[in-house]
């Protein structure tokens, strides 16, 4: 068996697929641009050492077996195959199925953003206790503007039951007032806003922490539909993956909408929604919710994941 | 006979190759599949991007190791490093800090320098600190954690501490043999002379490499895929908030998920809504140090009994020192 050969051949393979990857710009359905750097590092790396291999002649011995420094390839055949075919295996899916799209099946496996921001929920949890008064509503920023008082009072009341929870407050006005900013930015923009693909994260995060300040805005964006047990029928949350390095760690950004048409939207269908801003309460917390929607189903966007630097979290 | 046989797969294997680069995205439309592929799908949409976001870190690691299996003398290492193992231990983890290796590269490297007659409480130090303690890792886990220095500075911060506590256990208990007998490399200097032929043996050792150390990204790749596919988060939340269970199960994640260091603020980020900021660090400082992938990687070249101690001693240490700090916080304010 001729190993060099094959894993010459292998080694080609590898770089032919990032290299079609990178022409028909298919690379950005599973890394970031941000990342693009090391994979034109990686790639010239492959050629390097795949047309070494191709060109190396057959006995490369000038070392003898005691020094033990080659790496033998696996003695039986057998093993070289699975080996081989191992290597094989997402080089061909890679090829096969380049275009596939993440969507509802893997967002509801990873859980979707889709207000609420699960401060108050985790706050609510790790409480733990009735006594408490469960803070309703995501926009901590919302509530303490409305009434520092009794906002602070309540929070003094949850953090001596829990005193881990004694750093969040001043990380979570943090959190709220990264995008105090960007929420100006929707608020002062004449007529509707448009959601684009460069700040849809940084949006949605906006419109969930200065839910107050930005209703009856109107926006508009895109996304593919979402939906999760328990929504009402004209119910549907219009998301996309936000990728940071790579498609292994993306998580999913949406906000809720209601149209009376929405049932015949299917999960996983791209659409555009244009509506406004307001709130609606679900499960423990308050969320965005965008209404006198129009919606319509659009092709799916070439660059369906948005790979802002946008991640700031609460907790 | 067999050389035909031979001949004509290799002509076959190329050409198999070949026709998937031209053709290969237009033979079937992903676009219409329904349930159980479409999981197939996301499983290989997910494993595919692991692999090609690992592949330059790959290289560029056992580039680097080949590098420093061909220039680097063990006179050199034997001279540089304090004699007094005490005294290395400091030195090592800034040096640590200097290569951003990840964890999956990292293992190659290790296992050169040992060859090369590092001792083990300084490569294991380099080991668990190179991963997590390098400016890449930090600047993504700053973008995550944007506002919670708790978990940015943290996580540098904690590693460090593990990065000491291991240094120290390793000093104490002074191993000398971990590697595996055929994957010691004698010492000898390589006497081949002249640029050629250092290049032609960094690039064979970097092909070598890349498919021992390629098989085992390729089944941690696979695993965490699926799991990122399959595995429902729900399930996961009601365990998050607990104190002692919390970091426990983000251990367990970091381990089975098994993701580049650069890249799993991202991941945590997401878990940010149902864990503790604690569970959140025992992902982060864990996570780089020890996962399935390079459980799998360390296996090819070190000892089994090793890989155990090691992998226990990491464990029981990130732990103490996370719950150590989840007591730290509740005290402070």
């Amino acid at each position: 068996m001729n190993h060099r050969l094959i894993r010459a051949i292998v080694l080609i393979g590898y770089s032919l697929l990032v290299f079609k990857l990178i022409l028909t710009e298919s690379i950005q359905l599973f890394i970031s641009p941000k990342m693009m750097p090391f994979i034109y590092t990686g790639l010239v790396l492959l050629v390097i050492i795949s047309l070494h291999q191709l060109f190396q002649k057959e006995e490369h011995n000038h070392h003898g077996d005691a020094c033990g420094c080659h790496h033998p390839p696996p003695k039986k055949v057998s093993h070289s195959l699975a080996l081989y075919a191992a290597f094989l295996l997402p080089l061909t899916t890679g090829f096969l199925f380049t275009d596939h799209v993440l969507g509802s099946e893997t967002a509801s496996k990873k859980g979707v953003n889709f207000g609420g921001s699960g401060m108050s929920l985790s706050l609510t949890e790790s409480a733990n206790d009735s006594s408490s008064e469960p803070m309703e509503g995501t926009s901590r920023a919302e509530s303490y503007l409305e009434d520092p008082e009794a906002y602070l009072n309540s929070l003094e009341q949850q953090y001596d039951q829990n005193p881990l929870l004694n750093e969040r407050p001043k990380s979570e006005e943090e959190f709220a007032s990264a995008y105090t900013e960007h929420a100006e930015t929707i608020l002062s923009t004449e007529g509707t806003f448009s959601i684009t693909e460069d700040n849809f994260v940084r949006s949605l995060q906006a419109i969930d922490t200065h839910l107050g300040e930005l209703k009856d805005k109107e926006i508009e964006l895109t996304g593919f539909v979402y939906r999760e047990d328990g929504f009402k029928e004209n119910q549907l949350v219009v998301s996309r993956f936000a990728i940071g390095c790579c498609v292994a760690d993306a998580v999913v950004y949406g906000i809720m909408i209601e149209h009376p048409d929405a049932a015949s939207f299917k999960s996983d269908e791209w659409v555009q929604v244009k509506g406004v801003i307001q709130s609606t309460a679900y499960g423990d917390s308050i969320i965005p919710l965008i209404e006198d929607t129009t919606l319509e189903k659009v092709d799916k966007p070439s660059s369906p994941y948005v790979f802002e630097d946008f991640l700031i979290l609460s907790n | 006979m067999k050389k035909t046989v031979s001949t004509l797969g290799t002509i076959l294997l190329f050409s198999f190759i070949l026709f998937l680069f031209l053709f290969g995205d237009r033979l079937i439309d992903v676009g219409s599949s329904e349930g159980f592929s479409q999981s197939l799908l996301n499983v290989n949409t997910i494993f595919v991007g692991i692999v090609l976001e690992a592949l330059p870190f790959i290289l560029i690691g056992v580039f680097a190791s080949s590098l420093i299996q061909v220039f680097v003398k063990e006179e050199w290492l034997v001279k540089v490093i304090p004699k007094k193992p005490i005294l290395s231990i400091i030195p090592a983890i800034l040096v640590g800090a200097l290569l951003p290796i990840c964890e999956c590269a990292i293992v190659p490297v290790v296992r050169r320098l040992l060859s090369k007659g590092m001792p083990v409480y300084v490569a294991m130090v380099l080991f668990v600190s190179a991963p997590v303690l390098n400016p890449i890792v930090f600047a993504s886990t700053f973008y995550s954690f944007q506002g919670v220095p708790e978990v940015y500075w943290g996580r540098m911060i904690l590693a460090a501490l593990v990065a000491l506590v291991i240094g120290y256990y390793f000093v104490m208990k002074n191993f000398t043999s971990v590697l595996k007998t055929d994957a010691v490399l004698v010492s000898h200097n390589h006497q081949t002379k002249g640029f050629k032929n250092k290049a032609n043996e960094i690039l064979q050792h970097m092909s070598d490499e890349f498919f021992d150390v390629g098989k085992f990204l390729l089944l941690g790749a696979f695993i965490a895929a699926s799991f990122q596919a399959f595995f429902p988060r729900d399930i996961l939340e009601t365990v998050g908030q607990s104190t002692i269970v919390s970091p426990v199960v983000m251990m367990v994640l970091a381990y089975i998920l098994s993701l580049c260091s650069e890249a799993d603020a991202f991941v945590a980020a997401s878990f940010a809504n149902s864990f503790s900021i604690p569970a959140i660090l025992a992902f982060l400082v864990y996570g780089p140090m020890i996962d399935l992938k390079n459980t799998l990687l360390m296996l090819a070249y070190f000892k089994k009994g090793f890989v155990l101690r090691f992998i226990s001693v990491v464990t029981i240490s990130v732990f103490v020192i996370i719950m150590l700090f989840s007591v730290w916080l509740g005290v402070t304010s």
